[in-house]
């Protein structure tokens, strides 16, 4: 935001390295206090300078479990956006230094007075684990949870399945926040996901920052059925086509990442009621190509197609730039509009290309199509019906940052159905030999 | 169609589970007085807004009429310049300004000519077939007030538009700004000439505060939390101030103002919308008619002010000339095109009772008015004082009694006004604020209060219009006191712009022994 400030209540006394420059270092079981004194410092600071007493209106706890200091300076970066929530936020960095103590404490208060003079507060919290102390880190962290406010969990990387520190911070969470864009080994960790919100379903969501991108790619399918005359086409669909961003060119050793159309379609197959056939029905091609035979609630055919599109630019996922979304405002001309990079036109790994429906009624083909245009920034509806098309539709798919994304995940508080029930959908994808019981 | 489709309840499967379950079928909205200030600050940016936003169909369709002789391509350019000057999410996108360009068309048409009717219905007729619109018509008048009847009428007898429940394809809906009608006679009228072409749930009279999220968060305040209800009636609440106070003068709308005054500007419609959802009973849904039947329910236990107590719980002023912040500004009877011994109020203040059990002894008190001090609209519950003063000595005597005030403009929250004690030996205690603001807890920027509207007349939702037995009984209460100020042979009293209104104001609540509040 343009006109945004920051202020921090701490100075960069005692700084180690410039992850917590700006972060003053304190005993661990003294961080309650030392934050209560920075607030009446902070407070009694602006006062004496004509200026308001802040408000500890905390809204939330947000744990990070960041994996290294460049995680830690994504969520750092995350946190200090205009658009964050006012919340108390702990970033859990695990080191394989020996420290002093087993575990390091840093703390800051922040208030960012934003276009209007509106001023939000925020508490942050790093806690450094040295020496596999991470393991031991609930006893420090859980009494630092904002008591009866809502808790969210988000797990930078890929979690450590059926661990005892996952599932126990889990177990302080409302929600589990994860982004199997940023997995190695999508589909396991797609396997692993739904194994984990089986499990612990009755006390922490679970939500997936890879669901949240897809989200205008679902709103374009979806609208191409919202009249009745529609729906014939809807239970009548024969073939999907699924394609993803997966770079230049084919290679052996270049990551793809099929996670984000092995959602669309397990949205699909759980709006729908489709399931995978187990046995012979899929089979996989070189080059990142993917067939399968589904069938739906009156045992028709469906083929499903995921095939990964070369000849595309891949961007860094994680450039710090993009976290930074400026949030629209009437007097700031340009802010929001545009939230792509600048430079040649680039998409991360796995981002849906095209997602085609092919749909046959009384011997008629329709098809609907939704593919990103050759900009990569936006997509467009094709609807080709026997009787003639339907008019086109352009929408912008924005890079949307960390910030825009986590924000969204953290204004819900239950439990996501279409996430969940798309999981368990892709899930059973992946396996039919499991057989689920879709949600 | 196929007639044994249910249109009405039919549910896309793939909108299971999404935010917006609301499917909207494709349609065409059709903007009477298309090159007028409101659909070039208001409407265009808001349907662009939606159309960035993703929640407008393929097929949605624009056609503006107005009298001027534009082209599609004059109007579309108009509409672009609308959105470079007035979206929140400007500058424009290329890409989805090349397809919401499109949909947008003009039509040539004086309002009160039948055969510009026939042209526009062709155009229509065409545009259902080339856009799939498939006979789905919202018709939005944003012209002079005088024209809504003629141009109900004339959508009517023409055939452009469609009264509900026949065997045409697609619905026909009609949206009316503000004001419905100058009095109660005349909404009758203009409701009658509506009626001819639209039944009542056709029929969406736009009060734009019902699309701001904080007004809609007042029935979550009362309904989503488990606290405030208990005490919010006669027993707990001392009496309860809505202020609608604006800085600014006329700006230039004297030919509207003159008729209007501030009471049917402001108090006919946004204050009673206002007190009606904050002395409203708990809906027993959130649907349209449960909420409205309640919101008639409390406008209907207003009872009528008889003239004797019209001149002692009312006062109305106009504004006089003099300097706000260092610049001189004109008195209203010195704005251009107002008459110099005009009598039009730019001020209420009045005292409001409802008689029902929950309020019964309650006084609601409301103001507004043109050049006060700052531009504001709360409400603010005061409570009772505790029954007791325990502490006395300890400047209780001098404690704010506990308020809670819903900020509906600008810095939009909650506050709520507490003792707490003073830190020190002794015991002294001092009035406290506890503060909600919506931008520093959320951190996003809400729709602007026409993207919400426009969205719900297009799916059909009429919760946040407002019903036509809503809009009389506040025509009544408003038509009681006119008639009575009409009698008096006072002229109207000045007050110094930028002052929160004339001293009778003051005197109106001082009487009963309180205060306005300073904000």
């Amino acid at each position: 935001m343009s006109a945004s400030t920051i202020s921090d209540g701490f100075g960069g006394a005692q700084a180690p390295n410039d992850l917590t420059q700006t972060m003053r270092k304190v005993e661990p079981e003294a961080i309650e206090t030392e934050l209560d004194t920075s607030w009446r410092e902070a407070n009694a600071s602006a006062l004496a300078s004509g200026g308001h007493a802040g408000a500890r209106n905390t809204v939330m706890t947000l744990v990070i479990y960041a994996n290294n200091r460049s995680e830690a300076r994504r969520a750092l970066a995350v946190l200090n956006d205009p658009g964050a929530q006012a919340s108390r936020a702990i970033v859990i960095l695990p080191s394989g230094a020996t420290g002093d103590a087993p575990i390091e404490a840093y703390i800051a208060t922040r208030s960012q007075t934003q276009e209007g003079g509106m001023t939000s507060y925020s508490e942050q919290i790093v806690l450094m684990a040295h020496d596999g102390a991470v393991q031991h880190l609930p006893g420090t962290l859980l009494p630092l949870i904002v008591a009866g406010l809502p808790s969210f969990f988000w797990w930078m990387g890929e979690p450590p399945w059926r661990t005892e520190l996952l599932e126990s911070l889990m177990d302080s969470s409302d929600r589990l926040i994860v982004d199997t864009a940023a997995m190695p080994q999508p589909e396991r960790s797609l396997m692993a996901l739904d194994d984990l919100m089986r499990r612990k379903k009755s006390s922490c969501a679970i939500s997936d920052l890879n669901s949240a991108r897809q989200a205008p790619w679902r709103e374009l399918v979806a609208s191409f059925f919202d009249t009745p005359e529609m729906l014939a086409y809807l239970g009548a669909i024969d073939q999907v086509s699924i394609e993803y961003a997966a770079g230049a060119e084919y290679t052996s050793e270049a990551p793809t990442n099929t996670a984000q159309a092995y959602l669309f379609a397990g949205w699909l197959a759980s709006r729908l009621g489709w399931r995978a056939l187990g046995g012979a029905g899929a089979a996989r091609g070189g080059n990142g190509e993917h067939e399968q035979t589904l069938v739906n609630g009156v045992n028709q055919k469906i083929t499903l197609q995921i095939n990964a599109r070369y000849g595309v630019t891949l961007k860094d996922r994680f450039d710090v730039s993009q976290v930074n979304i400026p949030i629209p405002t009437q007097d700031a001309p340009g802010a929001g509009a545009d939230l792509t990079q600048s430079g040649a036109a680039s998409v991360a790994a796995g981002a849906l290309m095209l997602v085609r429906l092919r749909s046959t009624v009384n011997g008629q083909v329709g098809s609907f199509t939704v593919a990103r245009e050759a900009d990569l920034e936006h997509a467009s509806t094709l609807a080709k019906l026997p009787l003639g098309s339907q008019p086109s539709k352009t929408v912008h798919l924005p890079t949307i940052g960390e910030t825009a994304l986590l924000t969204e995940q953290l204004h819900q508080l239950e439990h996501d159905d279409l996430y969940e029930d798309a999981l368990a959908a892709a899930a059973q994808l992946l396996d039919p030999r499991t057989r689920r019981v879709t949600p | 169609m196929d007639a044994t489709i249910d249109t009405a309840n039919f549910v896309n499967p793939l909108r299971q589970g999404m935010r917006s379950t609301r499917a909207m079928q494709p349609c065409v909205m059709v903007i009477f007085g298309a090159t007028g200030d409101l659909t070039h600050r208001k409407l265009l940016p808001a349907l662009y807004n939606l159309a960035i936003e993703q929640p407008l169909p393929a097929q949605f369709t624009v056609v503006g009429v107005a009298r001027r002789p534009f082209t599609d391509e004059q109007f579309r350019q108009q509409a672009l310049d609308s959105i470079n000057s007035f979206s929140r999410r400007r500058p424009v996108n290329p890409a989805i300004w090349e397809t919401f360009a499109k949909g947008l068309f003009y039509c040539q048409a004086q309002f009160e000519n039948p055969d510009d009717y026939e042209n526009l219905g062709k155009l229509l007729d065409r545009l259902d077939q080339e856009r799939g619109v498939q006979g789905n018509r919202l018709f939005y008048l944003a012209t002079p007030p005088n024209y809504y009847g003629a141009i109900g009428d004339l959508l009517s007898s023409s055939g452009v538009a469609k009264r509900g429940g026949g065997d045409a394809p697609g619905w026909s809906r009609i949206v009316v700004e503000k004001p419905f009608g100058h009095d109660l006679a005349s909404a009758r009228e203009l409701n009658s000439s509506l009626n001819k072409g639209f039944r009542e749930n056709q029929i969406y009279r736009i009060d734009h505060y019902l699309g701001k999220e904080t007004v809609q968060n007042i029935m979550v305040l009362r309904f989503g939390n488990g606290i405030f209800e208990p005490i919010w009636n006669r027993q707990y609440i001392d009496h309860v101030q809505i202020t609608v106070a604006e800085s600014i003068g006329i700006e230039g709308r004297a030919d509207y103002y003159e008729q209007a005054g501030a009471i049917r500007d402001i108090v006919q419609n946004h204050m009673m919308q206002l007190l009606a959802l904050t002395a409203m009973e708990p809906p027993n849904t959130f649907g349209a008619d449960a909420v409205r039947d309640e919101k008639v329910k409390a406008l209907r236990a207003i009872p009528p002010l008889m003239e004797s107590e019209i001149a002692f719980d009312t006062v109305r002023g106009q504004y006089g000339s003099g300097i706000i912040l260092g610049e001189t500004v004109p008195g209203y009877c010195q704005e251009p095109k107002v008459s110099p011994t005009s009598q039009t109020e730019t001020f209420v203040a009045l005292k409001l009772l409802i008689e029902n059990w929950r309020w019964a002894g309650v006084p609601f008190y409301l103001r507004t008015g043109k050049r006060l001090t700052k531009r504001v609209t709360e409400i603010a519950i005061q409570f009772k004082r505790p029954p007791y003063l325990l502490f006395q000595g300890a400047g209780a005597q001098q404690l704010q009694p506990n308020v809670l005030s819903m900020r509906i403009q600008p810095n939009e929250g909650i506050s709520l006004l507490f003792s707490a004690k003073v830190p020190g030996q002794e015991m002294r205690l001092r009035s406290v604020n506890m503060d909600f603001l919506y931008g520093s807890s959320f951190g996003v920027e809400p729709p602007e209060a026409y993207e919400r509207l426009l969205l719900d007349a297009m799916l059909g939702d009429s919760t946040l219009f407002t019903r036509i037995d809503e809009t009389e009984l506040a025509w009544t209460l408003v038509d009681t006191i006119v008639r009575a100020w009409a009698k008096t042979k006072a002229p109207i009293a000045t007050y110094e712009p930028g002052t929160w209104g004339p001293k009778a104001a003051d005197a109106l609540i001082e009487r009963d022994g309180r205060t306005w509040r300073r904000l």
